[in-house]
C-alpha cells in the first residue's frame, strides 16, 4: 500500500507545480501584451498632434473641454455659460453682454451637448455648438478662435435638454422643454399642471454665417422632452425628440413619471413647418428673449432683446408632428449614419427599439394610428418598429454608430457599452466601463461619415479610478479601441466639470482654420489703439478710461495719477503684439474683478473701483518674456477732493 | 448503569467548546450579505447579527434601502424584524444548554442538545429564507425599475446576479462558529455511539426506550420555550421628528399623536394619526391588502406612548384639531380622556366606532 500512495503523492505534486507554471504563463501574457499595446495606441510622441480633436461638454462646469484624441490629453477649456476668471470671459466689458438674458447677466449655466456643425450630413468644423439647460440657451463657438461667439435664449421653454442637435447641413439647432411650464408664463396652481402646461419645441434658424435667429416653436403636449436627433439623407426634413413624463406627473417624478409603459418619441416635419409658417399659421406671441453676439471690428459682445415669437399649434397645423410610442421613458434618440433607423434608449426598458423611418412614413400615409394627443396622432407602436435589441445592458441611454454597420449603446446601471448589429439587432460585443456611463461619442458616430476607430465613454462617477481626492471626484471618460471585433479599453483620462455629449474630428479640418492671433489693422474697438502713440488717459465725469497697450515687455502708461476716490477705472488694455502664442496678462492690486488675458491684436477691458488712497501696482499676469518681471506699472488714487491731475508718465 | 448514560472525556469536553463557541454568535456577525455592481467597486454589504442588522460600512444600510427604492422593494428595518428581538435568546440558551449537557454528562442530554440545535439551525435558515423571499417578491407596483419576471431574493447561501448587482450570501464568522459548535456535538454523538457501542447494546437489553424517551422530552422543553417567549410582537416605538409617516410622507412631529401597527408578517408601519393609519388599510390605499396583527396608537396623556389602539379611547373635538385634520385624539383610558373632553368638549368613542368614524370622515 505504501509505495503507490508516495507515488500518487509526487504524481499529483508534479501535476499541481506544472499546472501553476502554465496558467501563470499564460496568465501574464496577455496582460503585458494587452498593456503594451492600449499604451502604443494612445501614445502621441512630445511634439506630435493628436489625430482629433474632442470636444466634450463640461456640464456643470458651463464650458466646454477641448481633448486630443487618442492620447486624452487636454488642450483646452473654452468659456462658454460660466464666467471664467482666468481669461474674463464674463468679467471683462466686453464679453459680459454674452452671458445676458432676459432673467438679467447669468453667471453660470449647465452645459450638455455639443455639437459640430455639418454639411451634408458631415461634421465641417466650422462652429460648435452647445446648449445652456437651466436658463434655456444655445451657443455657437467660431472654431477658428475657439471662443463663443453667440449666445441666443430659447423663450418659452424651461430646461433646454434637447439641444442643439442640429441638422445635416446646419439649418437649423433645436431646442425644447425638459421642463414643461404655463406657456406664456403664469401664476398657476402646479397641480394644474396637466391642464395648464405645455411644452414647446423651437427650431432655431442658422445662417450660412452663423447667426441663429428663433424661427418658430410649435406648442406640444406638457410633456418632458427630453434629447432629440436630426434626420439625415432620407429622414431629412425631420427631427426626432424623446419624452418621458407623458404621466404628466409634478410631483416625485421617479415614480410618477415612470408608470406608463410606453412613452413617445415625437417625429417633427420641419420642412412642413417651415411651408406653414412661409403661409403665415404662426401666432405671434409677445415674449422677451436676449440674442447676443460677438461683433468681430470692435471685438466686443451685442446683445438685441427681441420680444416676439412665431408659435405653432399642431392641431391648426396637421402633419408637423406625430408621436411613435416607445418603451421606457426614452432617453437618447439616434438616428443612424443611413438615416433610416431610429435608436432609443429606453432608461427602463429591457430592450433597446429601433424604429424605421420608411414604416414611419407608410404608417402615416396608412393612417396607423391608435390616438391622439391634443391634435398629434400617435402612430401604432407595430407599424413603426423595426426591431428590438435584446438583452442590451441595464439602462440604456445612449447610441452612436461606426458606420460599418454596427452601433454602441451605452448602458447606465450595468456600466457597460453594448456593440450590436443594425438591422439584426444581435448583440455581438460589450465591455465594462468605470463607473455608469452616460453618454458615449464615436468620432462622427451621429453623422452620415462616421470616422470611427473609438468610442469614448463619459463616465459619471470614478470611485476607486483615480488617487483620491477628497469627496468631490472626477468624472471620466474611457477611450476604446473598436477597430477589432472586440472592443478594446486603451485609455482612462479625468474631465472638467461632467461631460455630457462630445463631438470629435479629424485634426486637419480645424486645425487649417485656427486663428494665431488678431489683426490689430482691423480692432475697430472703440478704445482700441494701435501704437503706443495712442496710449492715454481720459476723464469723462467719474469715469476714467485708460486706454493701454501692451508689448514685450511693458504697459503704456505705466504710471498712472490722478484717479480720485469714487471714480471707477475702465483699463482699456490693447495687446500690440502681432505674433503667434504672446498673450499679456492685467491685474490691478486690490481689483474685485478678474485678471484680464488680452490676444495679440486684441482690445480688453476691465474695471476697478479703489477703494482707499495710495498707490497699487499692476502687472503682467501671463508669463511673456524674459523681462517679465518688470513688465508692471503704478496707479495712484487721491482722495475725492484732491488737485492732483489725471496724468500718465510720458515716457 | 452509572456509566452506561454518561458521556465520555472527549464529548464532555467538545460540549464544553460548543458552548465557548457559542457565545461567539455575540461577538461576530451570524450572516454576510455582500452586493457587488460597476458602480459599486468596494461592494456593499449587510452584516446579520443575532440582535441587529449592521451595514459593512456605517452607511451601507441606508445605501441598500436607497438603491432598493427603484425597485420598490420595502426598507429593511432591522428594529421591526421581531427575530432580531428574541434570536439572542435562543443562542444563549443553545449554550447554556451545551454547558449543560458538558455538566450532568448525560448522553440523553447531548442527543436533546444536538435535535434541538439542528432543528432550531433549520428553522433559522428557513426563517432567513422567508425573510428574503417576502424582500425579494413583495415590491412596489409602482416602482420606477420593473424587470418582467424577475424576482430580486437574494440567495439563501451561495451568488447570484440581481440586475447589475452580484448578490452574495455567505455564514459570518458567528455563523460559522455556530456551525462548528453544532458540528461538534453531532461528532460527539457519532462518537458516543461508536465508542459505547458494546455498553449500548447492553444497555437496550434493559431499557430500550430510555435514551429516545429523554431526548423527546428534552427536545418538546425547549420547544415549548421557545414558543412561549418567541412570539411576542414587539412594541413599535416612533421616533419623533426623523420618522416619516408611512401614509401621507409627512414627518411624524407631534408627540401627542401617533400610531403604527404590525402586520401579520411581523413588520411595522407609523403614521403621524389614527386616521393616516386607518386611512392607509382602506381599500385600494397603500395598506389595503396587508392583514394587521395588532394596532397601537399614542396615549395623548403620555406623550410618545404608544398603547394598544383596540383598547385605547377617543374623543373627537373640534377644539382639538389632530396631524390630518379629523380631530382624533387617543388616550390610554376613559378617564384621561373624559377629563380633557371637560375642557374641550366633543365625543368619546371606542375603537370600533373610530375605525367607521374615519371610514366615513372625508
Amino acid at each position: 500500500m505504501k509505495r503507490p500512495s508516495r507515488a500518487i503523492v509526487w504524481g499529483t505534486a508534479i501535476v499541481a507545480i506544472a499546472a501553476v507554471a502554465v496558467l501563470s504563463t499564460f496568465c501574464a501574457k496577455p496582460m503585458t501584451t494587452a498593456m503594451s499595446s492600449g499604451a502604443s495606441k494612445v501614445y502621441v510622441a512630445p511634439g506630435s498632434y493628436d489625430d482629433f480633436y474632442a470636444f466634450l461638454s463640461g456640464g456643470f462646469s458651463g464650458q466646454v473641454a477641448v481633448y486630443g484624441l487618442p492620447s486624452g490629453r487636454l488642450l483646452k477649456v473654452l468659456p462658454v455659460f460660466s464666467q471664467n476668471a482666468e481669461n474674463a470671459y464674463g468679467y471683462s466689458e466686453e464679453t459680459k453682454p454674452m452671458l445676458m438674458t432676459s432673467y438679467g447677466f447669468i453667471p453660470w449655466d449647465d452645459a450638455h451637448h455639443t455639437k459640430l456643425s455639418q454639411t451634408n450630413g458631415i461634421a465641417d468644423g466650422r462652429w460648435l455648438f452647445i446648449n445652456g439647460n437651466n436658463t434655456p440657451r444655445i451657443a455657437r463657438l467660431d472654431l477658428s478662435t475657439f471662443e463663443t461667439d453667440e449666445i441666443i435664449e430659447i423663450p418659452n421653454a424651461g430646461g433646454n435638454h434637447a439641444s442643439p442637435f442640429i441638422t445635416m447641413n446646419t439649418e437649423y439647432a433645436v431646442s425644447s422643454t425638459r421642463f414643461s411650464l404655463p406657456i406664456p408664463q403664469a401664476d398657476v396652481a402646479i397641480a394644474d399642471y396637466a391642464k395648464k402646461f405645455k411644452g414647446t419645441i423651437s427650431f432655431i434658424k442658422v445662417s450660412p454665417e452663423g447667426k441663429m435667429d428663433i424661427a418658430f416653436q410649435i406648442l406640444v403636449p406638457g410633456f418632458n422632452y427630453d434629447l432629440a436627433h436630426a434626420g439625415k439623407g432620407p429622414s431629412h426634413g425631420w427631427a426626432f425628440f424623446t419624452t418621458y413624463n407623458s404621466e404628466q406627473a409634478s410631483t416625485l417624478l421617479e415614480v410618477n413619471a415612470s408608470k406608463n409603459d410606453k412613452d413617445y418619441v415625437a417625429a417633427v416635419n420641419w420642412k412642413k413647418a417651415e411651408e406653414y409658417v412661409a403661409q403665415g399659421k404662426a401666432h405671434k406671441w409677445p415674449t422677451k428673449y436676449y440674442h447676443n453676439w460677438m461683433d468681430h471690428s470692435t471685438q466686443s459682445a451685442r446683445s438685441e432683446v427681441i420680444s416676439e415669437v412665431k408659435v405653432l399649434d399642431p392641431a391648426e397645423c396637421p402633419g408637423i408632428i406625430y408621436y411613435l410610442p416607445t418603451p421606457k421613458s426614452p432617453h437618447g434618440v439616434d438616428v443612424d449614419p443611413t438615416g433610416e433607423y431610429i435608436a432609443m434608449g429606453g432608461k427602463l426598458a429591457t430592450v433597446i427599439p429601433v424604429h424605421s423611418f420608411t414604416k414611419m412614413l407608410k404608417a402615416i400615409d396608412d393612417k396607423a394610428f391608435e390616438g391622439e394627443v391634443d391634435g398629434i396622432p400617435m402612430l401604432k407602436y407595430d407599424a413603426v418598429i423595426a426591431g428590438e435589441v435584446q438583452n442590451p445592458g441595464l439602462g440604456p441611454l445612449h447610441t452612436e454608430f461606426d458606420g460599418n454597420g454596427y452601433a454602441y449603446t451605452s448602458a447606465f446601471i450595468s456600466s457597460e457599452i453594448v456593440k450590436w448589429k443594425v438591422g439584426t439587432w444581435e448583440v455581438v460585443d460589450r465591455i465594462p466601463v468605470y463607473y455608469s456611463i452616460g453618454h458615449l461619442m464615436i468620432p462622427g458616430g451621429d453623422t452620415m461619415k462616421p470616422w470611427g476607430k473609438y468610442v469614448i465613454a463619459l463616465n459619471k462617477m470614478t470611485k476607486d479610478r483615480y488617487l483620491p481626492t477628497g469627496p468631490e471626484l472626477t468624472q471620466s471618460a474611457q477611450l476604446i479601441d473598436i477597430t477589432g471585433n472586440k472592443m478594446e479599453m486603451l485609455l482612462d483620462f479625468p474631465t472638467i466639470g461632467e461631460p455630457h455629449y462630445a463631438q470629435a474630428i479629424p485634426a486637419d479640418i480645424v486645425m487649417k482654420n485656427s486663428k494665431k492671433f488678431y489683426e490689430l489693422s482691423a480692432n475697430q474697438h472703440p478704445y482700441g489703439i494701435k501704437s503706443e502713440a495712442e496710449a492715454g488717459v481720459e476723464r469723462k465725469g467719474n469715469e476714467v478710461h485708460v486706454r493701454m497697450s501692451t508689448i514685450r515687455s511693458h504697459f503704456k502708461p505705466d504710471n498712472i495719477e490722478g484717479v480720485k476716490m469714487g471714480d471707477i477705472v475702465y483699463f482699456h488694455v490693447t495687446n500690440l503684439e502681432q505674433d503667434w502664442d504672446v498673450p499679456h496678462g492685467f491685474a490691478v492690486l486690490g481689483s474685485g474683478n478678474s485678471e484680464l488675458l488680452v490676444m495679440p491684436g486684441q482690445t480688453r477691458t476691465i474695471t476697478w473701483k479703489p477703494d482707499r488712497e495710495g498707490v497699487f501696482p499692476f502687472y503682467c499676469t501671463d508669463f511673456c518674456s524674459a523681462l517679465h518681471q518688470e513688465m508692471s506699472g503704478y496707479v495712484r488714487v487721491s482722495g475725492k477732493n484732491s488737485n492732483v491731475q489725471l496724468s500718465q508718465n510720458s515716457r | 448503569m452509572k456509566s452506561q448514560g454518561r458521556l465520555s472525556r472527549t464529548s464532555t469536553i467538545a460540549m464544553w467548546a460548543s458552548a465557548v463557541l457559542l457565545i461567539g454568535v455575540f461577538v461576530f456577525p451570524l450572516w454576510v450579505i455582500g452586493l457587488q455592481a460597476p458602480q459599486y467597486p468596494q461592494g456593499l454589504g449587510l452584516n446579520i447579527w443575532i440582535n441587529r442588522i449592521e451595514g459593512k460600512t456605517p452607511y451601507d444600510l441606508q445605501n441598500i434601502n436607497g438603491l432598493n427604492h427603484y425597485i420598490g422593494m420595502q426598507k429593511i428595518e432591522p428594529e421591526s424584524i421581531p427575530e432580531l428581538h428574541y434570536m439572542k435568546y435562543f443562542a444563549m440558551g443553545l449554550a447554556a444548554f451545551a454547558a449543560l449537557v458538558a455538566l450532568l454528562r448525560r448522553r440523553w442530554l447531548l442527543a436533546s442538545w444536538a435535535v434541538v440545535a439542528v432543528a432550531l439551525a433549520g428553522l433559522g435558515m428557513y426563517d432567513f429564507w422567508k425573510w428574503e423571499y417576502a424582500y425579494g417578491h413583495n415590491l412596489d407596483p409602482a416602482a420606477a425599475v420593473k424587470i418582467p419576471g424577475m424576482s430580486f431574493q437574494p440567495p439563501l447561501i451561495g451568488s447570484k446576479q440581481l440586475a447589475n448587482f452580484r448578490a452574495t450570501s455567505w455564514p459570518g464568522v458567528g455563523g460559522l462558529l455556530a456551525m462548528v459548535a453544532v458540528g461538534l456535538a453531532l461528532l460527539s454523538a457519532a462518537y458516543e455511539i461508536g465508542f459505547r457501542r458494546r455498553l449500548r447494546l447492553e444497555r437496550e437489553a434493559r431499557s430500550p426506550l430510555r435514551t429516545p424517551v429523554k431526548a423527546a422530552a428534552g427536545v418538546a422543553l425547549v420547544l415549548s420555550l421557545w414558543s412561549a417567549s418567541g412570539c411576542a410582537s414587539k412594541l413599535p416605538a416612533i421616533a419623533y421628528g426623523t420618522d416619516v409617516c408611512d401614509y401621507c410622507g409627512m414627518t411624524i412631529s407631534d408627540n401627542r399623536y401617533g400610531a403604527a401597527f404590525i402586520t401579520t408578517k411581523g413588520r411595522a408601519h407609523k403614521f403621524d394619526s389614527v386616521e393616516c393609519m386607518l386611512q392607509s388599510v382602506l381599500v385600494g390605499e397603500r395598506f389595503g391588502d396587508v392583514e394587521v396583527k395588532s394596532w397601537y396608537a399614542t396615549n395623548y396623556a403620555s406623550r410618545g406612548t404608544l398603547v394598544d389602539a383596540s383598547d385605547a379611547v377617543y374623543l373627537v373635538s373640534p377644539n382639538l384639531p389632530s396631524p390630518m385634520g379629523a380631530n382624533l385624539t387617543a388616550f390610554a383610558t376613559r378617564g384621561e380622556a373624559a377629563r380633557i373632553q371637560e375642557e374641550k368638549g366633543g365625543d368619546i368613542m371606542d375603537w370600533k366606532a373610530t375605525d367607521h368614524y374615519v371610514r366615513n370622515w372625508r
